[in-house]
């Protein structure tokens, strides 16, 4: 996104513009679910992660003046909604232990019935560890250049590439072991 | 170990085609209309606190300004209704004590008659 556009837009929705709020709903949602979705892995917890960061956003609009990177700042509020509804969830999972299955170790395929990834593939990208495994979904869904990746992780850029060839290799060893 | 090296650049092209040709989820159309219903409500809330905000500046200011002219009024009247002088006072305090004499001795009603002798009700006397 231009950076003139990008400050047109702040201005516009520090302004309390609601179409200010529709475009950039309609730039980053799509980008910004993905991500949720493939880290949360239920729709429902992707909704309210999405929902949070675009509220959290309208709630700090007056202080988005110095912003220098927009998609990473959304990402970086991703990244804290997520991070608080998966304790959420964990906090619900211990209170009904055993009752219920563990959503986490879910294929999407059984949540909710669609072919999303492949289920080799998506196995793949769930046995990497973590910290790549965010690389990966922050490149591959969320469309970020490395630089945005290193300032939404507060990691080096270097950083964020060498996890990411990290992973691939691993996904490439992984899918060659299951002869793909 | 694994080394990211090991990695050619045509492989890690394919690998990414790969990722990148998948199906991709996208969320619902009603998130949409949630969000933006939710961030109207949101700034129509602000603006009432904004405007209660300052709705109860301007009372507490007209409060303060009516606190500053009872202050100004009382400090005015004050000043065109001064206290009695001292000799007013001590003139007060001699005619007081004569009174208080004449109760003493049962010649109150001397005071509605002209009956009163010199001898009991002294002059006043000042102390300069």
């Amino acid at each position: 996104m231009p950076n003139d556009e990008c400050a047109d837009l702040l201005a516009r929705f520090r302004c309390g513009d609601p179409t200010a709020l529709a475009e950039l709903y309609d730039r980053f949602a799509g980008r910004l679910y993905r991500v949720a979705f493939r880290m949360l892995g239920e729709h429902a917890l992707a909704e309210d992660a999405v929902q949070e960061v675009f509220l959290a956003v309208l709630k700090v609009r007056y202080r988005l003046g110095t912003l220098e990177d927009l998609s990473a700042y959304l990402f970086c509020c991703l990244r804290r909604a997520v991070a608080r509804l998966q304790t959420v969830r964990q906090r619900n999972q211990k209170a009904e232990y055993e009752s219920f299955h563990n959503p986490t170790t879910c294929t999407l395929e059984e949540q909710h019935g669609e072919t999303i990834w492949s289920e080799t593939v998506l196995q793949a990208i769930q046995r990497l560890p973590p910290e790549q495994q965010e690389v990966v979904l922050l490149k591959i869904d969320g469309e970020l250049t490395f630089a945005e990746i290193a300032m939404v992780l507060g990691i080096s850029p270097n950083t964020a590439a060498s996890r990411y060839r990290y992973a691939l290799q691993k996904l490439r060893q992984y899918l060659c072991s299951r002869g793909e | 170990m694994v080394s990211p090296d090991d990695l050619k650049a045509e492989e890690v092209s394919s690998l990414e085609q790969m990722l990148t040709s998948l199906p991709r989820v996208s969320p619902r159309g009603e998130l949409r209309e949630k969000i933006l219903t939710e961030a109207r409500e949101y700034i129509e809330r602000e603006e009432r606190r904004r405007q209660m905000f300052w709705m109860s500046f301007a009372a507490a200011c007209m409060f303060l300004a009516c606190l500053l002219f009872t202050w100004t009024q009382g400090m005015r009247l004050k000043v065109l209704v001064p206290a009695p002088a001292p000799r007013d006072f001590v003139e007060m305090q001699i005619w007081q004590q004569q009174l208080r004499l004449l109760q003493a001795n049962g010649r109150m009603n001397a005071l509605f008659t002209d009956t009163v002798l010199d001898e009991e009700i002294a002059r006043p006397s000042y102390p300069h």
